[in-house]
Formats: structure tokens, C-alpha cells, sequence
């Protein structure tokens, strides 16, 4: 009788089981039962059944129209970066590169005064010639699928840098930033491609040394913009601060 | 790959291809989708767990036996675990990550992979749904689709934990006992892959 009611004690937690919803401790007594208990075993295999059914009954919806393009670019990100046998930080450099400093600059606080916002496309055309009286190169082709280009870091902010691979034959730029200031609670980096003077908003993230890949045609931009915008979506046009502006 | 079943577009997961990535996704991304909204209510958080289970399908499709289960059941429950964490504040993990150690002993149940579960089809399923008496429907609602514990929800409902127990289970058993009495289950040699 009481091996009886141990049973029942135990089958009464099924349910819960199934569902996820027990405690711990309870979890693991019922797992020590299960391993003796063929009826057990048999009832949550209905029961689990059971919980496969249940996401069916959500209404289907569709994600946003850019979701499969962004999904297919992670995919693309993400074999890229286990199939790159070298991270860019290549040594030696190609002649044509200078490597890009800031990445061991120290990071300093962001400009916190009135800050002049330069027009999108003034703002690419005044690095592109800085960066030039600079002598710096502002990009290298590997293999020949692949363009690398260094991201510069807006006017005022010193420290963010890091690259975007543009993969020719998917279409996909992957950005990898780098010293990126901090973000405030609540809010996330924004990727711009900057089409003439329109800045076309391109994903958000959140990490400032992360990767982000972006599906778009390269020829079909001029510039590239991060800014840092309210989360954890974004503005439709940038309204915070630029923190990198890289020309195309 | 115009007529392919799902263990086919595995495979060419498992060999890299992200255009099948795309295609499973085509397949079931409205329905990850909508699990993800109901679990979360907002859709910027539910399509970053979607993208979180389909990568996690990419980085995990040639472990998957295709002959064993059915990719949908395996995507619903990595986003349904997924949305879960992210709902009851247990994201310690980094976004693409899922943990697959605590997903194991689900993965592992080839009762909850079986083919059977294949051939469900949501009115069947909400059919059933709407035989189970209000108390056990909701019971199962608050442990699956916001992540509650048997414990909280005897509390939100005001009802002794072992009531909410076996309303848990025998909620799980007639549904179970209502969809295979509708044939809503398919039974060995049935096998179209969807």
C-alpha cells in the first residue's frame, strides 16, 4: 500500500513535469522515480505529447518584412566568422594598409557638449578627405569575394573603430566594431547605410564589441553610420549621437 | 530543392547552405513567431528569440536525427524555452546562445520528438484545447505560455497546490486522450515530413 501511494504521490507531479513547472527538488525525486517506474514513464510520454501540441494553438503572425533578409545574413555572418582563418587584425599588413589606431587608443568619455550634427553626407565627404590628408587607407581586398573596410569614428568620438567585411557574392556586409562608447540603459547601437543624404536605418545591437551582420549592396551606399538611439528598436532616423561614420 | 521535407533542408543545414536556413524558416518562422509574440506580447523581443532558435538550429542541425523526430517540435521548443527565459528574467545567457545542456532532457525525449506529433494541425489542436474544463485549460496556460511554477500558480489563483497539480496533468491527459481519439496524431507510415 504504500509503494501505491508513492506512485500516486509521484504520478500527480507529471503534469507539472511535462509543463516545466515543478521546483527543483521536486524534479529530482520525480526523476529518481521515473528511473524505476514504467507506468510513470509511460504516462509522460502522453503528457509530453501533449505539450508538443500546445504551441499550435498560438495565432501564426508574420515577423517584419526584414526579419528573413536579417536571418539569412546572421547565417551567412556566422559562417563567415567560423570559416575566417585569420581575424582582421592581420600582421603584416598588405602595403596598402595603415593600420587603423584606435583600436589601442585609450577610450575616452564621450564629448558631453552641444555637438555640431554635420549633414550625412558632408559628414562622409569631411573623413574621406581628413583621412586622406591622413594617408590612411581606408580599405584592402582579401581574396576576391571579400572587401574589408576599417570603420572610422565620427568627429569628437575617439577609441571606436573596427571593420565591416563585405561579402560580394551574398550581398552581406558584417560589421565588427570596436570601442564603441557604453551605451545607457534602455538604449542600442543603430547601423545607417547612408544612400545620397538619406540615412537608411539597417539593425540595431547591443554589444559594443559584437558582430552584426547587415544584407545589403555596397555599390548602393555611399557611407555607412552607428549611432546610439533609444531601444530596443531604433529610430527611423537618427537622432542620437554618431559614433562612427565610415564613407563607402 | 523545390519538394523537400524537412529532414532534407536539415541537411543542407548541416552542410551550410543558408538558403535552407531561409526555407525552414519559411516553413515555420510564422508559427515560431506567434509562439514567441504570445509568450512575450512584443515583437522586437520575440523576433530576436526566433532569430536566437533558428541560429541555434544552424549551429546545431547535423546533431539533429531527422528520423527520430520532426524539426518543428524541435524549433517550437527551443523558441518556447527561449521566450520562457526571456519572460521570467532568466536571460543570463548571451543573445544566440541557448542552453542546450538544460534543453537536454527534453531534446532527448524521442516520445516528444516523435514523429506523431508531425502530423498535428493547430484547429485540431485548439479543438481540443476547448474540451479542457476552464480550470485545467488555464493551469496549463499559465505553466507554458508565461513560465509560472505549480507553486505560483496556486498562488495567483488562490488554489491549493495539489489541485493545481492535477489539473496540470489531467488537463495534459485529456488533451492527449481527445487529440489521438480525433486522429490528430499520425500514426507509422505516414510520413509526408511536415
Amino acid at each position: 500500500m504504500a509503494a501505491e501511494r508513492e506512485h500516486t504521490y509521484y504520478r500527480e507531479l507529471l503534469g507539472a513535469y511535462a509543463l516545466d513547472a515543478l521546483p527543483d527538488d521536486e524534479r529530482l525525486v520525480l526523476e529518481a522515480h521515473l528511473a524505476t517506474c514504467g507506468a510513470c514513464v509511460a504516462e509522460l510520454a502522453d503528457l509530453r505529447l501533449a505539450v508538443t501540441a500546445l504551441p499550435l494553438s498560438v495565432e501564426e503572425r508574420e515577423p517584419s518584412p526584414s526579419f528573413r533578409d536579417r536571418l539569412r545574413a546572421a547565417a551567412v555572418a556566422d559562417l563567415a566568422a567560423s570559416s575566417q582563418p585569420k581575424p582582421i587584425e592581420p600582421k603584416p599588413l598588405p602595403d596598402n594598409v595603415v593600420p587603423f589606431p584606435a583600436s589601442s587608443a585609450p577610450s575616452v568619455p564621450r564629448r558631453q557638449g552641444a555637438r555640431v550634427w554635420l549633414p550625412w553626407a558632408a559628414a562622409a565627404v569631411f573623413l574621406l578627405f581628413g583621412l586622406t590628408m591622413f594617408g590612411w587607407n581606408l580599405s584592402l581586398r582579401q581574396a576576391n569575394n571579400e572587401q574589408v573596410i576599417a570603420l572610422q569614428p565620427a568627429p569628437g568620438v575617439i577609441g571606436a573603430g573596427g571593420e565591416l567585411i563585405y561579402l560580394k557574392d551574398k550581398q552581406v556586409m558584417i560589421l565588427k566594431p570596436r570601442g564603441l562608447p557604453a551605451l545607457a540603459p534602455g538604449q542600442v547601437y543603430e547601423v545607417w547605410l547612408i544612400q545620397g543624404i538619406t540615412p537608411v536605418p539597417s539593425g540595431v545591437f547591443s554589444s559594443a564589441d559584437g558582430q552584426v551582420a547587415v544584407a545589403a549592396n555596397l555599390g548602393q551606399y555611399q557611407a555607412l553610420a552607428i549611432t546610439i538611439e533609444d531601444g530596443p528598436l531604433g529610430n527611423a532616423t537618427p537622432k542620437g549621437e554618431k559614433v562612427v561614420v565610415t564613407p563607402l | 530543392m523545390v519538394e523537400c521535407d524537412d529532414g532534407d533542408i536539415l541537411d543542407a543545414i548541416a552542410q551550410n547552405d543558408p538558403d535552407a536556413l531561409v526555407m525552414l524558416y519559411d516553413r515555420y518562422g510564422r508559427i515560431a513567431f506567434g509562439l514567441a509574440y504570445r509568450i512575450l506580447g512584443d515583437a522586437a523581443t520575440a523576433e530576436e528569440v526566433v532569430q536566437d532558435a533558428f541560429m541555434s538550429i544552424w549551429r546545431r542541425a547535423d546533431s539533429f536525427d531527422a528520423s527520430k523526430g520532426n524539426s518543428r517540435s524541435w524549433l517550437l521548443s527551443i523558441v518556447h524555452h527561449r521566450a520562457i527565459d526571456q519572460l521570467r528574467g532568466r536571460f543570463g545567457r548571451r543573445r544566440g546562445e541557448v542552453d542546450f545542456d538544460a534543453l537536454e532532457p527534453i531534446l532527448a525525449g524521442p516520445d516528444l520528438w516523435s514523429e506523431v506529433a508531425g502530423g498535428l494541425r493547430a484547429e485540431a489542436v485548439r479543438t481540443a484545447l476547448r474540451t479542457l474544463p476552464e480550470e485545467q485549460r488555464r493551469a496549463i496556460d499559465l505553466a507554458y505560455f508565461e513560465g509560472y511554477t505549480q507553486q505560483e500558480i496556486a498562488e495567483r489563483t488562490g488554489t491549493p497546490l495539489g489541485t493545481v497539480k492535477s489539473r496540470m496533468r489531467l488537463g495534459l491527459r485529456k488533451l492527449h486522450d481527445t487529440l489521438v481519439a480525433s486522429g490528430s496524431y499520425r500514426i507509422d507510415g505516414d510520413s509526408d515530413g511536415r
